[in-house]
């Protein structure tokens, strides 16, 4: 596997589109999987905002200067190029009820994924993307306070709130259904 | 919270499958190429359209090209020759293989 930073080099010299292609390979998966979670499931409009997003990092590449990782710098642009969306139109699904076995099943599962998703719906937006960022992304409270620009105690509030009411949501949704 | 709660949720909240998509990829190439496509059409008529505006301040300035300018406006071989090439060109331009 090449190194980001000879790839992006070779991007910012020559416009090299396979060197980028490359760079999308490796880093689409994290970047659709977190706008999936901002958009609570709406998963056809985080492809698009993805999409989105990663023209925009072509476009701007050789304004990342490498204080943090490549991976922090391209979820910033995501997060903000979710947020100029946001501002135009958004709709949230709504998550009535849910299969709690789905959720307890070890198997790799779509509608798994899909269910994770909209929980993610009874979450602020502020809570989501500090949830998503820290837990699923794996990043750490200064690598988010990049991405969002909020303050660490900010930060770690809204993780701790965000964890409990998804607990909340889980346990009751398990005593629903037993 | 209670412990195996906590680890519940951190690996539900980790759980996804992978996503990793060749059209995806695809979609934003060809994206990236029709940007860079429009945007070099763009260029290259401004260039067009900066070159003519010199020549025609030129010709008009200068009174030995202004001879020139009066022949070549004379000749109607001469204009079809420049027509075609120009009209040429405007196909090559907005032909998609270009």
């Amino acid at each position: 596997m090449v190194d980001d930073n000879i790839l992006i080099a070779r991007v910012i010299s020559s416009g090299d589109q396979h060197a980028f292609a490359t760079l999308i390979k490796k880093y689409q998966g994290a970047i659709r999987q977190f706008l999936r979670r901002l958009t609570a499931g709406d998963q056809a409009t985080a492809d698009d905002i993805a999409q989105e997003a990663f023209l925009r990092i072509y476009q701007n590449l050789d304004t990342f200067l490498g204080t943090s990782t490549f991976s922090t710098w391209a979820h910033k642009v995501a997060y903000n190029c979710f947020l100029k969306y946001k501002q135009k139109v958004y709709h949230q699904y709504e998550i009535e009820g849910f299969d709690f076995s789905v959720l307890e099943a070890q198997v790799e599962d779509i509608e798994k994924d899909l269910i994770i998703e909209r929980l993610m719906k009874c979450l602020d937006l502020a809570e989501r993307t500090c949830i998503t960022l820290s837990v699923s992304a794996g990043m750490s409270h200064q690598e988010i306070c990049v991405v969002t620009k909020f303050p660490l105690g900010t930060i770690k509030s809204h993780i701790n709130r965000g964890k409990q009411k998804l607990m909340d949501k889980v346990n009751n949704q398990k005593a629903n259904n037993t | 919270m209670k412990n195996n709660d906590e680890s519940f949720l951190t690996s539900l909240l980790q759980y996804h499958t992978r996503l990793i998509d060749q059209q995806f990829v695809d979609n934003i190439i060809n994206n990236l190429k029709a940007r860079n496509k429009f945007r070099l059409r763009i260029m290259i008529i401004a260039l067009l359209l900066a070159c003519s505006l010199t020549v025609t301040l030129l010709f008009n300035m200068s009174e030995e090209l202004a001879i020139l300018n009066t022949l070549s406006s004379m000749s109607p071989y001469m204009m079809t020759f420049f027509l075609i090439t120009a009209l040429g060109f405007g196909t090559w331009l907005t032909s998609d293989n270009f």
